[in-house]
């Protein structure tokens, strides 16, 4: 196919060259899908071989409980986006590190605890703007017990951005995440005992905070 | 009644029916796991509000562009560490180091006599005084002026902080004063 280069690209061709022009490739949708149905080490090992595509099915499976865990420790919206999305570039950067001896969740939890805790020491925790807050069908739901429901939720996540580090994110992860006692000890690089004894303690507080 | 522990209280309350003859027995203990069993259900209740299903394009869009500015993760082996490099070239640095000090401790050193043991042989000495010797560089040295000699380098120059520099910023009158502490001292060293 001949392209008219009279534009200003002309100017800088010189006569004796030879340009060749191609199309950036694409990923196909076949190629995507085939992608999609990979096991998260070979999403790994396809990352590692230079498919970024292979990253975005990794960011796809587990955007959301990323999001969710950011939204647990900042408590609003904005923060928890940005947060997760540091944690998936950290991810990228740090993928030649991950050994798959544990699941993909469970570094990814790994670099999320780690980056909100970093955040949480650095910045106050916020709770959610009443304006930033869901609208509610009034329709379909009681106001008035949906504002109590909304107050007391405010009084939770309170509570929990007061408890000690360790612990605010014991029972996150349990409690919300529902992860074994063991996979937070992976998560968090302490003992299963360190983690029981840190969500005891965790309730026991929220028990006075509450 | 010996109580149930922290473990076995948070094993109860996470469901677990190891001790639930004590917990049937035991209403301290009992009151104690229904307590944190409504603490843990009254925190699971709160949920994350969801964001706007366009959220979640527009998300993994911005994850994709911070990503394409990355370099592409290399594969584990035999990658540069900047870790590693640093440790190594510290090392290199301590044995070079060290090997110099070895080499130089290892040299033959000449003796010194110290001057305290020099003062206390003092017999084959002669004072100062009586010196010719110093007398002529007394009489040369005592027409120079301070100032010129610098001019000459024919004195050390002031480092940052020595006395040299410390006596160049006093004044005439702390000069003199430091002069006659230094005239007593030395009066006090000869009355030994």
């Amino acid at each position: 196919m001949a392209l008219d280069l009279t534009g200003s690209l002309a100017q800088y061709i010189r006569p004796e060259w030879t340009v060749t022009v191609a199309r950036r490739e694409q990923m196909t949708a076949v190629e995507r899908a085939a992608l999609a149905e990979l096991d998260e080490p070979a999403l790994v090992a396809a990352c590692l071989a230079g498919q970024r595509e292979a990253f975005d099915i990794v960011v796809e499976r587990h955007r959301r409980t990323v999001y969710q865990v950011c939204y647990r420790f900042m408590g609003n919206h904005e923060d928890a986006s940005d947060l997760a999305q540091d944690v998936f570039i950290r991810a990228f950067r740090g993928l030649h590190r991950f050994r798959g001896q544990s699941a993909l969740s469970t570094w990814l939890y790994r670099i999320a605890v780690n980056v909100c805790l970093n955040r949480v020491s650095a910045k106050k925790p916020q709770t959610e703007p009443i304006d930033a807050r869901p609208h509610l069908d009034h329709r379909a739901i009681d106001p008035a017990s949906e504002l109590m429901r909304g107050e007391r939720a405010a009084e939770v996540r309170a509570a929990i951005s007061h408890l000690p580090k360790k612990q605010r994110a014991t029972v996150i992860l349990r409690v919300y995440h529902e992860l074994s006692h063991e996979e937070i000890a992976k998560v968090l690089g302490s003992s299963v005992g360190a983690v029981k004894a840190n969500f005891f303690h965790a309730l026991a507080n929220l028990k006075k905070l509450l | 009644m010996t109580h149930l522990s922290n473990d076995e209280l948070l094993a109860a309350v996470e469901g677990g029916a190891d001790n639930a003859f004590h917990l049937e027995a035991c209403g301290a203990c009992r009151a104690r796991v229904n307590e944190l069993r409504q603490v843990m259900q009254v925190a699971a209740a709160v949920g994350v509000p969801e964001p706007s299903p366009l959220f979640w394009n527009h998300f993994s869009d911005r994850v994709r562009d911070a990503v394409a500015a990355e370099p592409m993760p290399q594969p584990a082996g035999w990658r540069f560490n900047y870790g590693w490099a640093g440790s190594v070239a510290g090392a290199l640095a301590i044995i070079v180091i060290g090997v110099a000090v070895t080499m130089r401790s290892a040299q033959p050193v000449h003796p010194v006599v110290p001057a305290v043991a020099v003062a206390m042989t003092g017999e084959n000495l002669s004072p100062l005084d009586d010196d010719a010797t110093w007398a002529l560089i007394g009489d040369l040295t005592s027409q120079i002026d301070f100032d010129d000699a610098s001019e000459a380098g024919l004195t050390t120059k002031p480092g940052s902080g020595s006395a040299e520099q410390a006596l160049a910023q006093m004044s005439q009158e702390e000069q003199r004063q430091v002069v006659e502490l230094l005239q007593l001292e030395l009066q006090k060293s000869k009355s030994l």
